[in-house]
């Protein structure tokens, strides 16, 4: 009896907006409790949404992407429930007519397209955050109607990688479109996991567990494995009635699922449309005008590096990983430089000093017209490649121009004829027994050759006239 | 089609309302649902609503703009977002620790 | 009356600061009596401005929020809640130089119909403190029939500024929903909630409510009026336009229980309709399914429970309001709510809340909806040949404090038709039936509000009851 995993996913992550949702308070991370707080956020008797109309774009603008339909009326309903953190003891929701319904986006896996298929996209605003301590909680309404978008997909995701790089694809969507910071360090993405179990060839779908709030894709990955684990052990053991459809939590420390509440009695939300926002016309020329601002996405641009510019599907993928880096790389080949030499360039050296400093490439010194500089001094025989390499480090080290440094080091490369002759000749007669012994047919002695060369003129030789010069002595 | 309402269906709801109740105010409200109940019977009889949409908002109004974002407000004074709170600690309500 | 109170402050004849002296002195000798008020600000000061409105005293329904003064709602849910900023409407209000000497009482939160439920205690009619005022705007309308205040702000939800206007034998006008800001008013059924005037005269009807109209930034709902001038409409030329009424509510064989004075209101609103022919103005009978007739109650029962229901969620005491006890915020939060509502409030969120739930919508809410929905193109298509609907008030007069409302409730529902299609809808007194002043009301199409006050205004000229007052209630 092989199992299968389905996997159903909501995500929601806070826009970057400049103000909330439905409030004019300022949408920003604050650690001064209840500072970014109007009237509104804390539903006083008498206040009233007013819809920003940046987040309603940045929805639109995530719909697109996610090929969604977009509908003709903008509608928000509320979904009622006491709880603290929700200060209306209602959320302003989307049920009726969510922003985006019935898209489609294909996801690499596994170096395999997968196409995964979305339910729907919705606007909604944040709740308050609560402070937990020995025997009291208290409230902060910072977070409080922070514009918030929620994608949920169809029950069609079947592995753990997938639901990760599915929601790795959609953290960079929502980056590449400046819809949101996407950080999930700063909690601004929360995970909902709807996992089950059935038999390979059934139709109908296993009992659902949700898994909920989960706040790291390390951890949507271990919740969904330790599902797995938890219902296939009891199916296997014939307990199959025992996988109740229910809520649970994921527990860091213990590393599994916990029981948070059942659905037996499932809660009913009360969702009908708020009579405070009146039905708004969304009007095709701005879903056009939105579409427009719509940046090359990085499934796209991958594409496009690969079939346009010949890279591997390895450095493609490094390329399009984040916009600042693919930006970067588009920068470069404005400047005229060849694509194969600034991914290059990018893909070992920029990457691996990036991530060695944990810092973005947008914060290095080292810019694409400085890049280009030292690419140029590097093929016009003025530095070396080895000195190239050098100078890169040195123009991120020092933040200075690269021909300054040049000077400053006197980097440049020796590609004099009579220097190098000069100085090879010299090695040369000092060394008669080797090449007596590289006559002889022991070739390793070239090597050992080119080494004191290089060591001679401090690395500053040019290779390949050194190769040259040396091996017409040794004819 | 008549639900007969129960005591206990009462109660569920007005506890799920965070609302107690005592037994006269049950029996009051069994008696509104039951005429609710009654009414909407003869409203279901009504044909010509079979073609209509509800009606949620008196008349559409769709002149309505949305709001710029960049039209911000500063936080409102501590003093007075808290000044009808009985219980605050510093810049923040305090309510008994809430678990689950 | 304003205008008269305007020349006076001018002319120097009286200071406003007389007028709001005086305004609380009786307010406060009234409470006893009529009990209309829930604060009376003794310390109100006269506000100068270049406005018809300056430096007139003013009361205002407690369902508005005042900055720094006392605003409950008639309900202990927030019976010690000030509130830091002023509703939208209280903000142009005082930007018009108004003096607020108070805010009045109204049935909790808005809901009731009578004056009887608000949690100060009942509210006195002035023509006879024996009997009910109407409601929600109970206060309101006691203050100024009593000659307290030439005009006082309320809300309308179903009848309730309407209604009390005509039990109280002075004008109550509810506008185009939408015209005024609801911004800072506390939510009933917000899609129905429409914020008005009550007053002596429709000329101060416009003056209030021009004042006080315009789209607001803070209520989506708001919209743009800048081209509707009231009191400039008021010119009394209404020959050749139409109204019409509604028969089975007009015509006394419809009725089982034919109480006297069912029947002295119904031949008064004969009359009325009389004067409105003299007038030069078309009135002709228009036939409504009973069943439609019938629905109306129970639809509006069931839309305003499940609005407000959900709008006063947010009645928990945790931010504002008195602090349940309890040893979790759940057990807080529900001794709160249930020591701070009345049973008539839990019961309609009982209500609200099961016709809300998932199994129950298509049939409770939506169906509600749908009729609301099939009045309204009713309406819409009658407002296409006529310029308004003219109704009595209410059927009865007044009842007593201590009588039997409930058959009665039923019957005048049909006021609610103003508010499921948002129309304009004032309510101006047309006689005395056993010494209680009764009253008409004419409703029309939405954003029409200059056209039925002008309708109004002629009608008042010819019943003659303008700018009156109950006397010797003191």
């Amino acid at each position: 009896m092989a199992l299968k995993v389905v996997i159903g996913l909501e995500m929601h992550c806070e826009l970057n907006t400049k103000t909330k949702v439905f409030s004019k308070s300022l949408n920003n991370y604050n650690d001064i409790p209840n500072s970014l707080v109007t009237a509104i956020d804390l539903a006083f008797p008498g206040t009233l949404p007013i819809v920003n109309k940046e987040a309603v774009k940045k929805a639109i603008k995530m719909a697109l992407c996610l090929n969604c339909k977009i509908p003709e009326e903008l509608i928000f309903d509320r979904k009622n429930y006491y709880y603290p953190d929700v200060p209306k003891n209602y959320q302003i929701t989307q049920n009726t007519k969510p922003i985006g319904l019935n898209g489609k986006i294909n996801v690499e896996v596994n170096n395999e397209l997968v196409p995964i298929t979305i339910h729907d996209i919705h606007l909604e605003e944040d709740t308050a955050s609560l402070d937990h301590y020995f025997d009291y909680s208290l409230i902060d309404y910072n977070r409080s109607g922070v514009p918030l978008l929620e994608i949920v997909t169809d029950p069609c995701i079947y592995s753990p990688e997938a639901a990760v790089a599915f929601l790795e694809h959609l953290r960079n969507i929502y980056k590449y479109t400046d819809c949101s910071e996407a950080d999930t360090k700063k909690g601004q993405i929360r995970c909902d996991v709807n996992v089950s179990l059935k038999e390979e060839n059934a139709t109908e779908l296993g009992t659902k567990v949700e898994v909920k709030n989960v706040n790291s894709f390390s951890n949507v990955y271990a919740a969904i494995l330790y599902e797995i684990k938890r219902q296939t052990e009891l199916i296997e053991a014939g307990k199959n009635n025992e996988i109740i459809q229910e809520t649970r939590r994921w527990d860091e420390e213990s590393g599994a699922t916990i029981r948070m509440r059942e659905k037996v009695e499932s809660i009913d939300y009360k969702y009908y449309v708020d009579p405070n926002i009146p039905k708004i016309k969304i009007e095709k020329e701005w879903i056009e005008e939105i579409k427009s601002e719509i940046p090359l996405l990085p499934l796209e641009r991958k594409t496009k590096y690969i079939e346009d510019y010949n890279l591997s599907s390895y450095d493609a993928g490094v390329l399009v990983k984040t916009k600042e880096v693919s930006d970067y790389f588009e920068e470069c080949l404005e400047l005229g430089m060849n694509p194969k030499e600034a991914s290059n360039w990018i893909t070992s050296q920029i990457m691996g000093y990036i991530n060695k400093y944990d810092i973005e490439i947008t914060d290095i010194f080292l810019t694409p017209k400085r890049l280009l500089k030292i690419i140029n001094f590097l093929n016009n025989n003025t530095i070396s490649s080895k000195q190239a390499k050098e100078l890169f480090f040195l123009v991120l080290e020092e933040k200075e121009e690269p021909e300054v440094l040049i000077k400053k080091y006197g980097i440049e490369q020796i590609v004099d004829n009579e220097e190098l002759l000069a100085i090879i000749q010299n090695i040369v007669d000092n060394n008669q027994s080797q090449i007596e012994e590289y006559k002889a047919g022991k070739t390793k002695v070239f090597d050992y050759f080119i080494g004191m060369i290089m060591k001679e003129t401090k690395g500053k030789a040019n290779p390949v006239k050194v190769k040259e010069i040396l091996l017409s002595k040794l004819k | 089609m008549n639900h007969k309402f129960t005591n206990e269906e009462v109660i569920n709801l007005a506890d799920k309302l965070l609302i107690g109740i005592s037994e006269e105010e049950v029996k009051d409200i069994v008696e509104e649902l039951t005429f609710v109940a009654d009414s909407m019977n003869v409203i279901s009889e009504i044909k010509e609503i079979d073609g209509l949409e509800p009606l949620t908002h008196p008349f559409n109004l769709y002149e309505t703009s949305l709001r710029e974002d960049d039209d911000y407000e500063e936080g409102h004074d501590i003093e007075d977002l808290l000044s009808n709170a009985d219980f605050t600690q510093g810049r923040e309500i305090e309510v008994p620790k809430v678990v689950g | 009356m304003i205008k008269k109170l305007n020349n006076k402050i001018k002319n120097k004849e009286i200071s406003s600061d007389d007028l709001v002296k005086e305004a609380i002195t009786k307010a406060e000798k009234s409470q006893k009596k009529l009990n209309a008020f829930v604060t009376i600000i003794k310390d109100a000061k006269e506000v100068k401005s270049n406005n018809l409105l300056s430096g007139i005293p003013v009361a205002i329904k407690d369902n508005f929020s005042t900055k720094d003064i006392l605003s409950t709602g008639s309900s202990n849910t927030l019976k010690d809640y000030i509130p830091y900023f002023d509703a939208t409407a209280i903000k142009k209000i005082k930007a018009a130089g108004a003096v607020i000497i108070g805010k009045t009482a109204l049935d909790e939160l808005g809901m009731g119909g009578t004056g009887l439920m608000a949690a100060t205690g009942p509210v006195k009619n002035p023509w006879n403190i024996n009997k009910i005022t109407g409601g929600s705007s109970s206060g309101s309308a006691a203050a100024v029939a009593a000659g307290i205040v030439p005009y006082a702000l309320g809300t309308d939800t179903g009848d309730s500024i309407r209604i009390p206007a005509a039990h109280c034998g002075i004008v109550g006008y509810k506008p185009t929903y939408g015209m005024v800001s609801r911004f800072g008013v506390f939510a009933f059924a917000s899609s129905l909630d429409t914020v008005g005037v009550l007053c002596t005269s429709v000329e101060d009807a416009a003056i209030v409510i021009d004042q006080i109209k315009g789209k607001d930034e803070y209520d989506m709902t708001s919209w743009n009026s800048e081209n509707i001038n009231l009191l400039a409409s008021l010119d009394g030329n209404v020959k050749n336009k139409k109204l019409f009424y509604i028969k089975e509510i007009c015509d006394i064989n419809n009725y089982e229980e034919k109480t006297n004075e069912l029947i002295k209101t119904l031949e008064e609103f004969n009359k009325t309709i009389e004067k409105c022919q003299e007038l030069g103005i078309k009135v002709e009978e228009v036939s409504f399914d009973q069943k439609l007739l019938d629905s109306i109650y129970p639809t509006y029962l069931t839309i305003t429970s499940a609005e407000a229901t959900s709008n006063m969620s947010n009645l928990t005491g945790i931010i504002f309001g008195p602090r349940g006890k309890g040893n979790t915020i759940d057990e807080m939060m529900k001794d709160h709510r249930t020591r701070g509502f009345s049973s008539l409030i839990k019961r309609r969120f009982v209500i609200g809340s099961y016709v809300l739930q998932k199994e129950n919508q298509e049939r409770y809410l939506f169906a509600s909806a749908k009729i609301r929905h099939l009045i309204v193109n009713k309406m819409n298509e009658l407002f296409n040949e006529f310029d308004g609907l003219i109704l009595p008030a209410s059927s009865e007069p007044a009842s007593n404090i201590n009588g039997d409302r409930s058959a009665h409730l039923r019957t005048e529902q049909y006021l609610a038709i103003g508010n499921f299609g948002g129309y304009p809808s004032i309510t101006i007194p047309s006689g005395f039936v056993n010494d209680m002043p009764i009253g008409i009301n004419i409703t029309g199409k939405i954003k029409d509000d200059a056209n039925i006050l002008n309708i109004a205004y002629a009608l008042e000229k010819k019943l003659g009851y303008k700018n009156q007052t109950a006397k010797g209630w003191e």
